[in-house]
């Protein structure tokens, strides 16, 4: 049906090559799309939209497969179109800091490639040596070091978008100031419902004069909390502060060669970035709240590579905890920063009542939780117990005033719990900007929302 | 005029509107009646006693702030806590925040810090049908659902009414130093701007004015007093010491004043192109101020040739848009408004904006015709 487009060899429709594509890394759901499509280029998806509308199939679009929220879960009868193929970098722009790819470029390969430079890519999700820029873009994408630097949708200068009618728009631009509505806004974080997403202009950043790691440990994540919280009162931006209890530590070395103590009840590691100066007063008051706060130990990489593998151990946690249990389910709960110890406490509790060991590993400078609930799929109805822990986390999130997700997105894993954080009214006026791109709902139909929606009823129309 | 005190007042005021089919338009500390892109509308709707800080958690840095609260008032009490919102419009103590925010308002701290997109995490808006819808939250990292409020900024109230506002806090630096470089060539202003990324330092913000020959650039480091020290003096240049070294009258003073925003590596032809003759054809002393790094100019000054005023300003605008910028009238006469769109030539995504515009105002009340296009 597609062939004719992007070529036999990337259009699938038989069982064994469709497998591939049966879920993204939210692993537990599986479901077989009608076909699969790999477009080169914006011409063909295009095209390929046009076609799926044709045919009234629903259109999932699809980066590198690594979100955790199900976006890129395939939907029954639905075409996926993988951007995978579209790979280029299409221009680079040293004087204004900015270049435009295409959206299947590897978030890593744009700091790869600017690094000779001296410069580099800021939203650096763990995912990033194979997570996609397009896929990003989806998802507004954080990281470790958006505490600083922000989100994808603080590095988003301009997009060209295919519409669900087939139509090929850009929007933003060239001046810092782009006419009438911030389009750009709408689509970044909009999961894969507005359109797909052919060509990101990125805005990328100097690297900075110097970068210094440390890597504290404390007998609980009581006084690491307070750390963070005190770090952050006494006027830092670190451009990172993780955080990682007893368990995660335990994984993180069974997995890693990183040499961290085992008997540590919790530890941070942390970057200050800046100029020379502002980094070496920076880390020594850092380094001074840290001891404040009870540190057992304090250490400073010795180099760079000892400094990479620091923060390898860090991004590598989630898949580190198949060390210590066969699976594990990634919750993405946000709690006010103050707040972590007294939330800790209360998923220690509820860990202890239902019997499931709970990891956590975390963005703890902007209070992104990443709660690991470990369990074993093998065992009964394990896995779905599993699952209403990891959700009775996130209602503690949100009686501290937090959100169901700070990075993952809500995809098809959260949808159900959107409407325990926003109102009807709330729902539906998100709803009206999805009617206005995509009013026939072409894309990722079953995503986000909870419950089915039509783009008829509009605002004010008595 | 009217002046609802609570959000839920804006929202049955809000519907009582809907009901009878009037248009409106918001209003923060100005007019909006006086702007340039202003069009007839039945009501107006006052935020002026929609303020105050409705919640503040300092340890968060996160405020919640009502629309009406001016930027003002806003930072006196986050001082208290050593904390800013870094956000430093023009005319703080008329300037609210919801006005702010529904014009995308920034000023020279944008170099380092950003616009309203980087500080907001939730709102509060009230729909042209009166209902009250929340977006975002109050948390700084959250992508739960579609970023609505976001939306909402720039959009100068026309998809629907702020009522209040979450922001994302800084803390406040210890020290702050301004190294001035007078006698400048628009090439070095662009030359500085490209040296301050060569040596890796990091402004708070970069801005230049021009006196009609020279611009003087004063580029201003803040943080801690050793790091700010050492910035400064491997720039060289020299320090002053004065808060109010950046002039903003190029953005609050003149019968006319307009915004042009290109990319950074456009300044010498902006200069020489656009803002040169429109320089020679303002009266009274005009003014000039950009922010090199970001890549906006703000002129203003007087007319008395109104024609030859029509002119230069059709004339660069063509030049900024042809250099992929935009060109906006902030202030003009009745004679020139009449004349010049204030916005410029609508945007390729143009009719997904009017769909979106049809999707939150589809009877057309809020402020119609006053946006881009005609929006």
């Amino acid at each position: 049906m597609f062939a004719d487009i992007v070529g036999r060899e990337n259009c699938m429709t038989d069982a064994a090559a469709l497998r591939v594509y049966e879920c993204d890394a939210l692993t537990g759901t599986r479901v077989r799309p009608a076909a699969v499509v790999l477009p080169a280029n914006t011409d063909e998806v295009a095209a390929c939209v046009k076609r799926a509308r044709e045919h009234n199939m629903a259109i999932v679009p699809r980066g590198s497969g690594t979100g955790l929220s199900g976006g890129a879960l395939p939907i029954e009868g639905a075409v996926v179109i993988g951007t995978s193929r579209m790979r280029s970098i299409l221009e680079v722009d040293f004087e204004n800091q900015r270049m435009r790819v295409q959206p299947g470029v590897i978030n890593l390969d744009i700091s790869r490639y600017l690094a000779p430079h001296g410069y580099y890519y800021a939203p650096d999700p763990s995912s990033q040596s194979v997570c996609s820029i397009g896929g990003n873009v989806a998802e507004n994408s954080g990281g470790a070091h958006c505490l600083k630097y922000g989100f994808t949708i603080n590095h988003v200068l301009a997009l060209t978008l295919v519409l669900a009618s087939g139509e090929i728009v850009t929007i933003g631009g060239d001046s810092p100031d782009p006419l009438g509505y911030d389009l750009i806004s709408a689509v970044v974080g909009s999961e894969g419902l507005l359109g797909i997403v052919t060509e990101v202009t990125v805005r990328f950043l100097r690297v900075p004069q110097a970068t210094r790691t440390l890597f504290a440990t404390f007998p609980s994540t009581d006084e690491a909390g307070e750390a963070v919280s005190q770090i952050i009162a006494a006027g830092m931006v670190p451009a990172a502060i993780e955080m990682m209890d007893k368990l995660a530590i335990e994984a993180i070395v069974a997995a890693t060669h990183v040499d961290w103590p085992l008997d540590a009840g919790a530890a941070l590691l942390m970057d200050v970035d800046g100029t020379t100066e502002e980094v070496a007063e920076c880390a020594d008051a850092a380094s001074e709240i840290l001891q404040r706060c009870g540190a057992i130990e304090i250490r400073r990489p010795r180099d760079d590579r000892e400094r990479q593998l620091m923060w390898t151990g860090r991004k590598g946690a989630f898949a580190a905890m198949g060390r210590i249990s066969p699976n594990y389910y990634v919750q993405d709960g946000v709690i006010p920063r103050s707040d972590i110890a007294p939330v800790l406490r209360e998923i220690a509790e509820l860990s202890h009542e239902s019997g499931f060991r709970v990891a956590n590993v975390f963005h703890a400078g902007d209070g992104n939780l990443h709660p690991l609930v470990l369990y074993d799929a093998r065992s009964g109805d394990e896995a779905q117990r599993a699952e209403h822990v990891a959700a009775e986390i996130l209602r503690i999130c949100l009686r501290h005033g937090g959100s169901i997700t700070g990075e993952h997105g809500v995809g098809a894993d959260k949808s159900a719990y959107l409407g325990e954080m926003f109102g009807e009214p709330d729902l539906e006026t998100m709803h009206l900007v999805r009617c206005a791109f995509d009013s026939t709902r072409t894309f990722n139909p079953t995503k986000v929302f909870p419950s089915p929606r039509l783009c008829g009823d509009r605002v004010g129309a008595h | 005029m009217h002046a609802p005190s609570s959000i839920e007042e804006l929202s049955t005021l809000m519907t009582a509107l809907a009901r009878d089919r009037r248009t409106l338009a918001f209003t923060g500390g100005a007019s909006p009646l006086d702007a340039p892109y202003a069009k007839p509308v039945d009501e107006l709707v006052s935020t002026s006693n929609l303020n105050g800080i409705v919640e503040y958690a300092p340890s968060d840095q996160v405020v919640e702030v009502l629309a009406g609260t001016t930027i003002a008032q806003l930072q006196s009490t986050l001082r208290e806590h050593s904390q800013r919102l870094a956000l430093d419009p023009p005319e703080p103590e008329h300037t609210t925040i919801g006005g702010a925010i529904a014009a995308n308002l920034y000023g020279a701290l944008r170099t380092r810090f950003g616009t309203a997109k980087d500080f907001v995490i939730g709102m509060t808006l009230v729909r042209a049908d009166g209902v009250v819808a929340r977006g975002g939250g109050k948390v700084v990292k959250n992508v739960a659902g579609f970023d609505v409020p976001k939306l909402m900024i720039g959009s100068y109230g026309t998809l629907a009414g702020v009522a209040s506002v979450t922001l994302r806090l800084h803390p406040l630096h210890q020290t702050e130093r301004n190294v001035m470089f007078d006698g400048c060539s628009a090439a070095e202003v662009r030359a500085m701007t490209n040296r301050l990324v060569e040596l890796q330092l990091e402004p708070a913000a970069s801005c230049a004015t021009y006196d009609g020959q020279f611009y003087e650039h004063c580029i201003r480091f803040e943080g801690f007093a050793d790091g700010v020290a050492a910035q400064a003096e491997k720039l060289g240049g020299e320090a002053r010491m004065e808060i109010d070294a950046i002039q903003e009258t190029a953005r609050t003073e003149g019968a006319l004043r307009l915004k042009i925003s290109a990319l950074p590596s456009h300044f010498e032809a902006v200069h020489l192109r656009a803002i040169v003759p429109l320089y020679e054809t303002l009266v009274k002393t005009p003014q000039v101020l950009a922010y090199p790094s970001v890549g906006t100019f703000f002129a203003g000054g007087d007319v008395d040739d109104v024609p030859r005023v029509i002119a230069a300003v059709n004339a660069a605008r063509a030049v900024v848009e042809s250099l992929g910028g935009t060109l906006v009238l902030t202030a003009a006469p009745a004679a020139i408004r009449d004349a010049v769109d204030p916005w410029g030539t609508p945007p390729p995504a143009f009719a997904l904006m009017r769909e979106l515009k049809s999707r939150f105002d589809p009877e057309r009340r809020l402020h119609p015709g006053a946006f881009v296009g005609g929006l």
